[in-house]
């Protein structure tokens, strides 16, 4: 019996070690640069693409019925041979009906060209590597995978591959560059600055409306101003628009010449890769920069293709504004409520049943807590009092009456309340009475001896409640989906004009949620969710683990000091 | 700075008096020093009592958002007008209650504006040299009505509101407040909340006669629209019955060509019955039912061949003295509403037949509470949802719930007469009743009909349903859909996937628990903790992604090996310790508490595992037909002998258990004291061996008998596999609530006093025996309230049931099956609710459930465990 509570544990720990050795596996091998190879199945299609995971079955004898009467006796033959078991290997390529997209599919051995002669070592002899295989990552549409066989640009084509492979590195740096101006005018000058401008003056027009009344005179000019202002940036987003055109119709006079599994040779203009990869012949290093790469363009680059594709930068600055924003709230109202309970208030049972209940709330299931952030602080404080007393000219368009990260700090501040409130209990609860009497007997006032003496002892437990309040709200996902989480942030909550607390927020843990759940291509999408939940496990691992060093580490320094 | 509190600026003067004077020292404290105290004092109490408000808000305002649920109707007359008109049998009102529109038994149709009767417009329903219509049926939602005439033709009419809006500067129009309104050129024209002038008028749209029956008066008459083609039934006179379908085809040019198809159903008529008093099409268009005033019922239907046969005869009403006094559909026209002249109301509808499926038999679902002396005389459905308006002779309007059989309201208009037409406005916020020449008006707020403790928490018979069922779905595809908000199904997933959860992860999390604090070194104990704790702190919709789209389909796949693993592991522990009291006693002494032991027993994992995938497929071969999901979909012909004994295989141990501790032991112990331990090591694995054999042997007895007898454990426990279920839940589940299980039970048991422990080895007792006899009583409240905390976990859990099952709101203990927990079914679905919408506030129920539900679970585990922290600090 010992054996089976020593055999629980064991699977305990398996478990752990298993989920983060599954999770770090599969998250840190996302981003590395595997072979392109090229075969040809038994029906004469030819496939060019990535093998992205691969299994051994066992087929049962009515799966060998039916692949007897699809593929005939020599299939079925070659994979009795081998003791009725084959490999099969899932390939991503490029989709051939339509090239901007991917397609991801199963490939068993015995569906390669010459498996009939027997599976074992059968894709192996299937196979080849076309030494100028690229993997060619691009912003809008899928992977594409072909054979370079040249670079045009301009009219001029260079075929000789290792001279044309130099001449598309060397377009790189200034059609980059082109990208980056064309980016910024029509992300930023006109997406956001000039479309804004025009906004906050009909906005502002609808305000005057209100103050001065319908129709006056004060009412009219604005709205002349507004409608002057919009004609005007009009005129300029035209003239911006028309610029970004020039920018980018000049830098897309370059293009790779890429020959696809058909043998069909296909252009792709320098202007749409992100990334173009010679995988076959980078070697571990070239593949260790490309993987570097990526993991940079993951944490510091926005998301492409629905989130599939790209960085989560967004998400990681939501996720880590809103922690803060949330501790900024809870550890002074945690610890004013801890200090409360144990230092000022009245011991007896009303104190106990408070305390009794602080425990409970901290079992209360987090939906419930983003339930009530829906209903109080975004429909009712943000739609009912802050909205129509301060942006009644917005009309029905909540300001602070949806989701927002503040709202959703709150929620989340509310959420973790108890976690802090409990710590610091505990860690005043710690602080040996005889401490406080010294101080009361030298004269200090009750306020002067928890700032002094109290406090200080104590901080070591208020710092352990805030690091593990961090750590239960980074990971909470199920308040945020309905009090602001969203799938794609225009904006950032934070920038250049200061905080922007009504706006929503990307969030990792949702992200995870969202990329796994809702996205078209859950398949393809699977990685990208390893990674970003590696990401995530990390940051909260991580912050767990600073709570129990400096716990350990202040409990070191006020042992020493108390000795 | 540290110097604003007094003592410090006073720093020189106190060394300079430091010297003993003799003088008592006069000083009082500083007044910095008291305003600080004071600030601060204020400042924690109000800062403290205000964060513990705060969080009892929660509290208050889940209830507050709930409460408005179980208010009841309100429904007051707001005003009276005499019509100068004949017998009015129809009234609607637009939209924005600008106009309305009433149909006199005469022929006409006025057009007037809704609260007063200043008439706008008038139209004619009569035919030139045919007359006023013999027949007319308007449809539920008043947008369409069905004319029967004396020549036989047939005239489908589409009743509109026509919208337009005014130029601000009309004239005549500058003084018109909100919510007046003003009849300007045939237009009644409205103040919007946002100033614009809005004009209304009907649009009284009529077809061209079609002639299912030329020259044959038409008696009865009802239509339906399908998908844009109107379908109509007609009775002429002379008894004739034919449904009539209509192709309408649009030409590129913008026209309409209409071309009519009939066919003629075998009207049969009750012996002395005379035609019958109404006709009723359903909602498809594919049942025609006659209703005789003794509510003799017939019921056609168009069979595949294309032919009307008559499928079904009854009688709706059971008085034989009782006559049919008013009739109606439902919105969407599938149910029947029939008031008799004795006061009752009856709901009817068609539901497949219990026992002959492919046949369909009209049901009553129930009947509204019962008038007395009195009856209802018009009936009107309300066209949003299943509220129904009646009309009683004795000149009152009710209000019921036709779902529920509920009166939600009754208003005396005040009149002396039988109430002839009522009508219920799009929004539900008013009712107009006709009685003889008045036209009364009343204002309504239904309030949330839909939600009832009845409706939430009871079974309720829908409509279509062939019995009262626990029902949650709350949005549906199309206009007539009725929300079915009941919170069982819901509640019932919570409690499926908290159980699962507990049988696997509750026993897993107190058992390692035991064997970290009783067998594992010190040093050992807090590493081990360490980890299990960051288990703790894993996201779960890391936890919810790993079991929705990792384990799932890899459950899938290996089902059987998986289910083989499950009964291979504890049975390898068991075996491996056996084994562990073969090896010399002098060997494994040192090697009890450190980490050898542990290693042989985690090394005893990749062996079960390899036995049990093994094992599984064998067992699925051999007894599952190669498939065990085939088998569970009940495709695969292969008997239930199998599944019996894996149902019954954990029974069939603990009676062999059982049998071995009671009959077996008592009968070794005598001859056993002196054997050597070498030697009782290998009788006990004996044992072992053979009690294993002998509960897999009973099992499969088991098996074979029941399912001899014809018996199959499919339906209760194992059932049809889906992919995302209540097992994978149960696993994944197990990751979040272990590590909190683990924590507090592993605190409780090493919080029993030392010296118990070593009283108990001090006395002869094994690690073993002090563990189960001593420390696990004592703690034995601790473990209970740790069981009960990581209850509450799973059973407010989000991100895992969401991902990890299919969310279906079904009610089946199948382990193979998904659910649909409270949690998510907040998630789900509160980010679409309209706010303040029924639906809005059941969801805000379900978080108060669930509050509820936690808070009962965390408050019973904390007082158990300030009651076991008492009774440790005693011992």
């Amino acid at each position: 019996m010992v054996w089976l509570t020593g055999g629980s544990l064991a699977l305990g720990l398996l478990m752990v070690f298993g989920l983060f050795g599954l999770v770090a596996i599969r998250g840190f091998s996302t981003f590395w640069p595997s072979e392109v190879v090229r075969f040809t199945t038994e029906s004469g299609e030819v496939v060019l693409g990535q093998v992205r995971g691969s299994e051994e079955r066992l087929l049962t004898e009515d799966q060998l019925q039916q692949l007897e009467d699809q593929k005939g006796a020599e299939t079925v033959a070659a994979v009795r041979a081998n003791g009725d078991r084959t490999e099969r290997r899932r390939v991503r390529s490029v989709n051939l009906f339509d090239t901007d997209k991917n397609t991801t599919a199963w490939f068993d051995d015995f569906e390669l060209e010459g498996s009939t002669a027997g599976l074992d070592g059968a894709w192996e002899r299937a196979i080849e590597r076309p030494e100028w295989a690229l993997t060619v990552e691009r912003y809008a549409e899928g992977r594409y995978f072909g054979e370079l066989v040249g670079f045009r640009s301009g009219d001029t084509v260079e075929e000789d591959l290792d001279a044309a492979w130099a001449a598309f590195e060397a377009s790189r740096a200034r059609v980059d560059e082109a990208r980056a101006d064309w980016k910024y005018i029509v992300g930023v000058r006109i997406g956001r600055d000039l479309s804004a401008a025009t906004k906050d003056a009909e906005l502002s027009a609808r305000k005057v409306a209100l103050n001065e009344g319908e129709g006056s005179v004060e009412h009219l000019a604005a709205v002349a101003r507004a409608e002057e202002l919009g004609d005007e940036n009009a005129l300029l987003t035209k003239e911006l628009q028309a610029e970004a055109n020039t920018i980018e119709q000049g830098a897309r006079d370059a293009a790779l010449l890429v020959r696809n599994a058909r043998g069909e040779v296909d252009e792709i203009e320098v202007w749409d890769v992100v990334r173009a990869i010679p995988a076959n012949r980078i070697g571990t290093l070239g593949a260790l920069g490309v993987y570097v790469d990526r993991w940079l363009e993951f944490l510091i680059d926005d998301p492409r293709k629905a989130n599939m594709e790209g960085g989560v930068f967004p998400a990681i600055f939501g996720t880590v504004l809103l922690t803060l924003l949330m501790c900024f709230v809870v550890v002074p109202f945690g610890v004013l409520a801890a200090l409360y309970l144990r230092e000022y208030a009245k011991q007896g049972l009303i104190v106990s049943i408070v305390r009794v209940a602080v425990n409970n709330l901290a079992g209360v299931p987090s939906i419930v807590f983003g339930v009530f952030g829906l209903g109080f602080f975004c429909y009712f404080v943000g739609g009912e009092l802050i909205d129509p007393l301060f942006f009644p000219h917005y009309g029905n368009e909540p300001v602070y009456g949806g989701g927002g990260i503040m709202w959703a700090s709150l929620t989340l501040a509310l959420l973790t309340l108890p976690v802090v409130i409990v710590a610091t209990e505990e860690a005043l609860a710690a602080v040996p009475s005889s401490m406080r009497e010294g101080s009361y007997a030298c004269g200090a006032t009750k306020w002067q001896t928890i700032r002094r003496i109290v406090l200080p002892r104590a901080m070591p437990g208020i710092m352990t409640g805030m690091i593990l309040a961090i750590a239960r709200g980074a990971g909470e996902v199920a308040p945020l989906m309905l009090v602001g989480a969203m799938k794609v942030a225009q904006s950032l909550p934070l920038d250049a004009q200061g905080l922007h607390p009504e706006r929503k927020f990307m969030h990792l843990g949702f992200h995870i949620y969202d990329l796994g759940f809702q996205s078209p291509d859950s398949e393809a999408a699977i990685p990208m969710v390893y990674t970003t939940t590696l990401l995530l496990i990390l940051i909260v691992v991580a912050l767990n683990l600073t709570g129990v060093w400096v716990r350990s580490r202040l409990r070191q320094r006020y042992a020493a000091a108390g000795a | 700075m540290t110097t604003d509190e007094g003592t410090g600026r006073e720093a020189p003067a106190t060394a300079r008096q430091a010297a003993f004077t003799g003088k008592p020292r006069r000083r009082g404290t500083t007044f910095q020093v008291r305003a600080a105290e004071i600030a601060a004092r204020s400042l924690i109490t109000a800062g403290g009592l205000g964060t513990i408000l705060a969080v009892t808000l929660i509290f208050v305002f889940l209830l507050m958002v709930v409460a408005p649920l179980f208010t009841s109707a309100t429904l007051e007359t707001r005003g009276t007008n005499s019509v100068e008109s004949s017998v009015i049998t129809a009234i609607g009102v637009d939209r924005y209650e600008a106009l309305k529109w009433i149909a006199s038994a005469d022929g006409r149709v006025l057009s007037m504006t809704a609260d007063r009767v200043e008439v706008i417009d008038e139209l004619s329903t009569a035919r030139d040299g045919v007359g006023v219509p013999t027949a007319q049926t308007f449809s539920p939602t008043l947008d369409h009505a069905v004319l029967g005439y004396e020549d036989g033709g047939v005239v489908l009419v589409d009743i509109s509101f026509e919208e337009d809006y005014l130029d601000g500067a009309t004239e005549g129009l500058g003084d018109l407040a909100e919510g007046e309104t003003r009849v300007v050129d045939g237009w009644a024209v409205q103040r919007t909340p946002v100033g614009q002038l809005r004009a209304t008028r009907l649009a009284w749209e009529a077809t061209e006669p079609d002639f299912p029956f030329e020259g044959s008066a038409v008696h009865l008459v009802d239509s339906t629209d399908v998908a844009g083609s109107p379908i109509y039934a007609t009775l002429t006179a002379d008894g004739q019955l034919a449904l009539t379908k209509i192709r309408v085809r649009t030409s590129m040019f913008g026209g309409e060509t209409r071309t009519p198809s009939s066919i003629e159903l075998p009207y049969e008529q009750p012996d002395g019955a005379g035609l019958p008093l109404a006709l009723f099409l359903n909602g498809r268009g594919s049942d025609v039912m006659l209703l005789w005033a003794d509510g003799t019922y017939h019921r056609y239907r168009e069979n595949d061949e294309g032919e009307g046969a008559l499928v079904e005869t009854r009688d709706l009403v059971a008085d034989p003295n009782a006559r049919i006094s008013a009739w109606t559909q439902m919105l969407g026209k599938e149910s029947l509403v029939l008031a008799d002249d004795t006061g009752g109301v009856t709901t009817w509808f068609l539901v497949r037949d219990a026992d002959d499926p492919s046949k369909l038999v009209t049901v009553t679902s129930g009947s509204m509470p019962k008038l007395t002396g009195r009856h209802v005389t018009a009936l009107t459905p309300s066209p949003s949802s299943r509220l129904l308006v009646g009309g009683t002779n004795d000149g009152k309007v009710e209000v019921y719930h036709a779902t529920t059989h509920r009166l939600m309201g009754e208003s005396d208009l005040g009149l002396d007469a039988a109430v002839t037409a009522v009508e219920l406005s799009a929004e539900e916020t008013s009712i107009r009743a006709a009685a003889g020449s008045s036209l009364v008006t009343l204002t309504l707020d239904p309030k949330y009909p839909e939600a009832s403790v009845g409706t939430l928490f009871g079974k309720v018979w829908y409509e279509g349903y062939p019995e009262p069922e626990h029902v949650w779905q709350s949005t549906g595809g199309t206009d007539e859909f009725e929300p079915k908000l009941g919170m069982v199904p819901l509640v019932y997933g919570t409690l499926k996937a908290t159980t699962y959860s507990m049988i696997f992860g509750a026993p897993l999390a107190i058992l390692a628990a035991i064997f970290t604090s009783e067998f594992l070194s010190r040093r050992l104990r807090s590493r081990v903790k360490t980890v299990m704790e960051l288990m703790a702190s894993l996201p779960s919709v890391v936890l919810g992604f790993l079991g929705g789209l990792v384990i799932a389909p890899f459950v899938q796949d290996q089902l059987a090996g998986v289910i083989g693993v499950l009964f291979a592991l504890p049975l390898a522990f068991l075996f491996g310790a056996h084994l562990w009291q073969l090896i010399p006693r002098r060997l494994t002494l040192p090697w009890n508490n450190g980490w050898q032991r542990f290693a042989m027993i985690v090394l005893a994992i990749p062996i079960a595992v390899a036995i049990g995938a093994i094992a599984g497929p064998v067992f699925e071969g051999l007894f599952f037909g190669g498939s065990a999901q085939s088998w569970l979909a009940a495709e695969s012909g292969e008997g239930a002998a199998g599944g019996w004994a894996l149902v019954t295989l954990p029974l069939c141990i603990l009676a062999v258990l059982l049998f071995i501790t009671r009959v077996v032991d008592p009968l070794l112990r005598d001859r056993l004291v002196t054997t050597e331990h070498k030697h009782l090591a290998r009788i006990q694995l004996a044992k072992f061996i053979v009690g294993g054999l002998a509960a897999l042997g009973l099992a499969f007895v088991v098996g074979f008998g029941l399912s001899a007898v014809g018996a199959d454990p499919r339906g209760g426990v194992i059932d049809t596999y889906v992919q995302r279920n209540a097992l994978v839940v149960g696993f994944v589940m197990g990751f979040a609530i272990i590590p909190i299980i683990y924590t507090l039970a592993e605190d409780a048991l090493s919080s029993v006093p030392e010296h118990l422990r070593h009283a108990s080895l001090g006395a002869g007792a094994t690690p073993w025996q002090t563990a189960m006899r001593v420390i696990v009583p004592t703690a034995m409240s601790g473990l209970f309230s740790a069981v009960m905390i990581g209850l509450g976990r799973a059973v407010g859990e989000t991100m895992i049931v969401l991902m990890a099952t299919g969310n279906t709101p079904i009610m089946e203990m199948n382990i193979f099956n998904g659910f649909r927990t409270l949690s998510a079914n907040i998630a789900v679905e509160l980010p679409e609710a309209v706010k303040e919408s029924t639906h809005y506030r059941v969801l805000f129920l379900a978080a108060l459930t669930l509050f509820a539900m936690t808070f009962v679970l965390n408050t019973a585990a904390e007082i158990v465990r300030q009651r076991f922290r008492k009774r440790a600090y005693q011992l």
